[in-house]
């Protein structure tokens, strides 16, 4: 399973959800005030968010096997949380 | 921060499959430029990876891993930056870097055979690195001036941990090293003025080094316990060295301070039997202070270099105290108190003292000068002693007074 979100603008939100195995999840936010959240539940996870500009907050959780977290982001005030789980 | 809005603007749900639960394999990689920044990474489970990387002033990264094999990388490019881990397991590392100035970096591993490598560039950083358990590495390097470095590793009886601190193109620069158990091993470098040496190690068959290079240097060794090393060196002036072992009865501790440099001061003091004690120093106006405490101890000085000064006392049975100089101006004092005990002093130059005072029984003094001008003292107080002065050269002058019976003085000149 591939989820994938591409947002610009302001203070949007992002979430992806995957339970099961084998998935994939990216979000890509350009401009201010974003949030981007992606949950795996299951193996074999892959999560991606790239977030561009000022006051970004990024949440990735995982569980499962063969987890990896990926987040990029340029810009001030910007926080990200990854939590992977057994 | 996470307090995400009741709206959820987009939110994709994928069907469930096979949710496995497997504790390993996981991987975090975090990458930020800019200000004000915050990574949070949290992992449980074996062979986990964590990357950080940030570039910006006022960042934070707070890295947790928890369970056996993880390891995690994490790098500061910046100012006022701070980076906070904890790693509970065995067999877990870190590793980071910072560049910038005011940054600090607290490392807490709880768990044996765990690794923490720690490397800071610029001025005015702080490292602290916390490890519990066996078998411990840390290791943290800093360059630039006014860096404070403090390792803190507590282990159980048979420790094996091992600490390093290096400090170079610094100034001002202060380094803690305390250790807990035996067989540990703690060494600190420091390369600039006025930088501080602090190490502590509480347990037996511990080994402490010291090295700076630099003036107005000070280091201090504190070692508890049994069959413990402690090494200082120094090379710079006006510094200062303090090497204190306390071993209880039976101490068979090791001391040794070595120094290379005008206006330097040692100072070795030794509670137990079965200690030694070595002073070297070279150049003039230095000081060496030796104190031992028990029985079957050695203390021995050598300074080369003019206007030094060495100071021995020793309180037990079958001690050994020698002091050798060579220069003029030089002076020697050796008190014994106790029984079967030796004096030994030595020196070439012109315009030297010896003084060694001895009370209890069956002791030797010795004193040997080769030049002008030099004095010889030697008082004994008790019985069966023996004085031996030996005096070559011109205006010598050598004093023996012995209180009690069976004693014997000899003067050559």
């Amino acid at each position: 399973m591939e989820a994938s979100i591409a947002q610009r603008g302001s203070e949007l939100d992002a979430h992806i959800n995957q339970v099961g195995a084998y998935n994939e999840a990216q979000i890509l936010q350009s401009g201010f005030g974003h949030q981007a959240r992606i949950n795996q539940f299951g193996s074999n996870n892959f999560a991606l968010i790239e977030q561009q500009g000022a006051s970004q907050t990024a949440l990735i959780e995982q569980t499962g096997s063969d987890k990896s977290a990926t987040v990029r982001q340029s810009g001030q005030l910007v926080d990200v949380l990854v939590r992977q789980y057994r | 921060m996470f307090k995400f809005k009741p709206l959820v603007v987009a939110m994709l749900t994928v069907g469930a499959m096979q949710a496995h639960a497997d504790a390993n394999n996981s991987y975090a990689d975090v990458d930020q430029n800019g200000t004000d920044q915050r990574a949070t990474i949290y992992q449980e489970g074996r062979a986990q990876n964590s990357e950080t990387y940030q570039e910006g002033d006022r960042n934070a990264v707070t890295v947790r891993q928890y369970d056996r094999g993880n390891s995690a990388n994490a790098y500061q490019n910046g100012a006022d930056n701070t980076l906070v881990s904890d790693q509970n397991g065995r067999g877990n590392s870190f590793d980071t870097s910072s560049v910038g100035k005011w940054n600090d970096i607290t490392i807490g591993q709880d768990g044996s055979y765990n690794e923490v490598t720690v490397d800071q560039a610029n001025w005015n950083n702080d490292a602290v690195v916390t490890q519990r358990d066996n078998f411990n590495d840390a290791t943290i390097t800093q360059s630039g001036y006014n860096n404070d470095v403090t390792i803190d590793q507590d282990g159980g009886l048979f420790t094996g941990n091992t600490a390093v601190a290096e400090q170079v193109e610094t100034e001002s620069s202060k380094a803690f090293i305390y250790q807990d158990g035996t067989l540990n091993y703690a060494s600190t470098y420091q390369e600039g003025s006025l930088s501080s040496a602090t190490i502590d190690q509480d347990g037996g068959a511990n080994r402490a080094m010291a090295t700076q290079t630099g003036d107005r240097s000070t280091s201090t060794i504190t070692q508890v316990g049994n069959a413990n090393a402690g090494y200082s060196y120094q090379y710079g002036t006006d510094g200062v060295v303090s090497i204190y072992q306390d071993g209880g009865w039976v101490g068979l501790n090791h001391a040794e301070a070595t120094q290379a440099g005008e206006r330097n001061e040692a100072s070795i003091n030794q509670d137990g039997t079965l200690n030694r004690a070595y002073s070297t120093q070279g150049g003039a106006d230095n000081f060496t202070g030796i104190d031992q405490v028990g029985g079957s101890n050695l203390a021995v000085s050598e300074q080369s270099g003019t206007d030094g000064i060495v100071d021995i006392y020793q309180d037990g049975l079958f001690n050994v105290a020698s002091a050798e100089q060579g220069g003029s101006d030089n002076d020697a004092n050796i008190v014994q108190d106790g029984n079967w005990n030796v004096a030994n002093s030595e020196q070439w130059g012109d315009d030297g003292e010896v003084d060694i005072d001895q009370k209890g029984v069956d002791h030797l003094a010795s004193v040997s000068q080769w030049g002008d001008g030099n004095l010889a003292n030697i008082y004994q107080a008790g019985n069966d002693h023996t004085a031996l002065v030996g005096q070559a050269g011109n205006d010598n002058a050598a004093w023996v007074n012995q209180l009690g019976s069976g004693n014997f003085a000899s003067i050559t000149q």
